[in-house]
């Protein structure tokens, strides 16, 4: 791997970490709940590459900082199952994570154009 | 690498962290992996292992979310932290604790410190580990004087002799357990009745890694401490003084012989067979098979892609039958007295009964209330 691709695989690396959890306090705000296999697989149709080996673990951050919340159900048929809510908690921080989504946006589309707003 | 191996190495990697939040872990990836087998039926389950991460890169993100240290490998469970404060906190202090540990194993003096027993409230826990099983008699038999000593001037109750017949060579025996439950990882699990008192025996084993908490409301607790290996077989002997028994495994399998009283077993991957019950049975695995005999009380089963066998022999109050995935069959005695609503979404239904109304059929009379149900298995009713 040359020096260019190694440095934007890294910035990446750094850029996902609260991006992905931006994308799952949306997914989760948007389908009411969902569990980990089938919010990996949203994710990665929508083009947000994920693993278990990144999602279960954030996961599991996000439900100890109280951002979701996990319920296990035992369906009428079937075996128990971990679903994910978002919680007051996390609508908040979601909507306060995409204004400053939106903003950095902006702010780089000002620059972009060489300092005038767009 | 094949799902049980998968599963047998996170958990060992994830060694320090509560039972319960280990137990949510290996579920949720357990429904992770049933998941893909189901949305791939093409592959086999050593393929869809293989398209995971690995179980030593997930169970280290896990470690660092859990806040927990990095894995080291240790063969000696003990609490680092009661070897008082003056260790230094940090990734580097962790590390050289460690190794100190690991010198002192190979050299099997930690053996000693991996046996004990003690006291926090009016809970009483005895680990047997690495040391040769006649210490560990030895030192549960002074626990146990001591313990019958408090019990006395305590509050009278009277479970303080229960070692006094305790241990035989080999196998342990709690005479006065009223709740006993099992939790294991692969070791297989067989359940029989003894009309003595209860025991464990770990078959070919002399040595079993078994961690038993005995409280003062009469509830043992056996479990098998994480980062040891299982015995292959633990074999239970259960009286009918036992009020309740709840036996759980990942990949092991669970029999039961005979149990009179009542049971719930749950199983991840292993199958469940009871040939005979005569209390409530309560049985659920996500992936293994489950197949009941003889019943009295209340049958209540699922599984969600494991089929499930019920024969009936006797008149039991009801049974309650359900699989995602699985196929359900019911096979009844001549003289049997049932109504049995069947339901399924894209499966088949065979049976040779009266049918009753559009999901149901009568046998006999129609007395007992069945239900069984599955999305996408096959039903069957038939005469034996």
């Amino acid at each position: 791997m040359g020096a260019a691709e190694e440095l934007y695989e890294k910035w990446k690396s750094q850029f996902r970490k609260g991006f992905l959890e931006l994308c799952v306090l949306e997914l989760l705000s948007a389908s009411g709940r969902s569990y980990g296999l089938a919010i990996m697989e949203q994710l990665n149709r929508a083009g947000v590459d994920v693993s278990e080996g990144t999602l279960y673990p954030l996961l599991m951050r996000m439900t100890k900082d109280e951002t979701v919340e996990a319920q296990w159900e035992t369906p009428e048929v079937g075996h128990p199952r971990k679903y994910y809510v978002i919680t007051l908690h996390g609508r908040y921080l979601l909507a306060h994570m995409k204004e400053e989504y939106k903003k950095s946006e902006e702010a780089r589309q000002i620059l972009e154009t060489g300092g005038q707003r767009v | 690498m094949t799902r049980s191996e998968y599963i047998d190495i996170l958990t060992h990697r994830m060694q320090g962290i509560d039972e319960a939040s280990l137990q949510d872990i290996i579920l949720e990836i357990e429904d992770h992996i049933d998941g893909l087998e189901r949305e791939h039926p093409e592959k086999s389950s050593e393929e869809i292992v293989q398209t995971l991460e690995s179980p030593e890169s997930l169970a280290d993100s896990l470690r660092a979310a859990a806040d927990l240290g990095p894995f080291v490998e240790a063969s000696s469970e003990e609490p680092r932290d009661e070897k008082g404060g003056s260790r230094e906190d940090g990734p580097h202090g962790a590390a050289t604790e460690d190794r100190a540990n690991d010198t002192r194993s190979a050299h099997g003096d930690h053996a000693r410190e991996g046996t004990g027993a003690k006291f926090s409230g009016r809970k009483m826990h005895i680990t047997i580990d690495d040391a040769e099983l006649h210490e560990a008699i030895k030192k549960a038999f002074d626990i146990a004087k001591i313990f019958s000593r408090r019990q006395r001037e305590g509050d009278g109750e009277s479970f303080g002799d229960m070692f006094a017949n305790a241990f035989n060579l080999g196998d342990m025996k709690f005479s006065n357990a009223r709740r006993v439950s099992l939790r294991a990882r692969s070791a297989d699990i067989e359940v029989l009745f003894s009309n003595d008192r209860l025991s464990i025996e770990t078959p070919g084993e002399e040595k079993p890694h078994l961690r038993l908490d005995y409280s003062s409301e009469a509830a043992l607790k056996i479990s098998v401490p994480l980062g040891v290996s299982e015995p292959d077989r633990i074999v239970l002997r259960v009286p009918a003084s036992v009020e309740d028994i709840e036996i759980s495994t990942m990949s092991g399998d669970v029999r039961v012989l005979d149990r009179v009283g009542p049971l719930a077993v749950s199983t991840a991957s292993g199958d469940i067979s009871v040939d005979a019950c005569d209390g409530d049975l309560q049985a659920k695995s996500a992936s293994g098979q489950i197949s009941i005999g003889e019943c009295r009380e209340d049958v209540r089963v699922s599984t969600a892609s494991g089929d499930i066998e019920i024969r009936v022999e006797e008149m039991c109050n009801s049974i309650e039958a359900s699989s995602a995935s699985g196929d359900i069959s019911l096979r009844y005695p001549e003289g049997w007295d049932a109504t049995v609503s069947v339901s399924t979404v894209s499966g088949d239904i065979d049976h040779d009964a009266v049918p009753e109304g559009r999901s149901s059929i009568r046998i006999g009379s129609g007395l007992v209330p069945a239900r069984l149900s599955t999305v996408s298995g096959d039903i069957v009713v038939r005469k034996e």
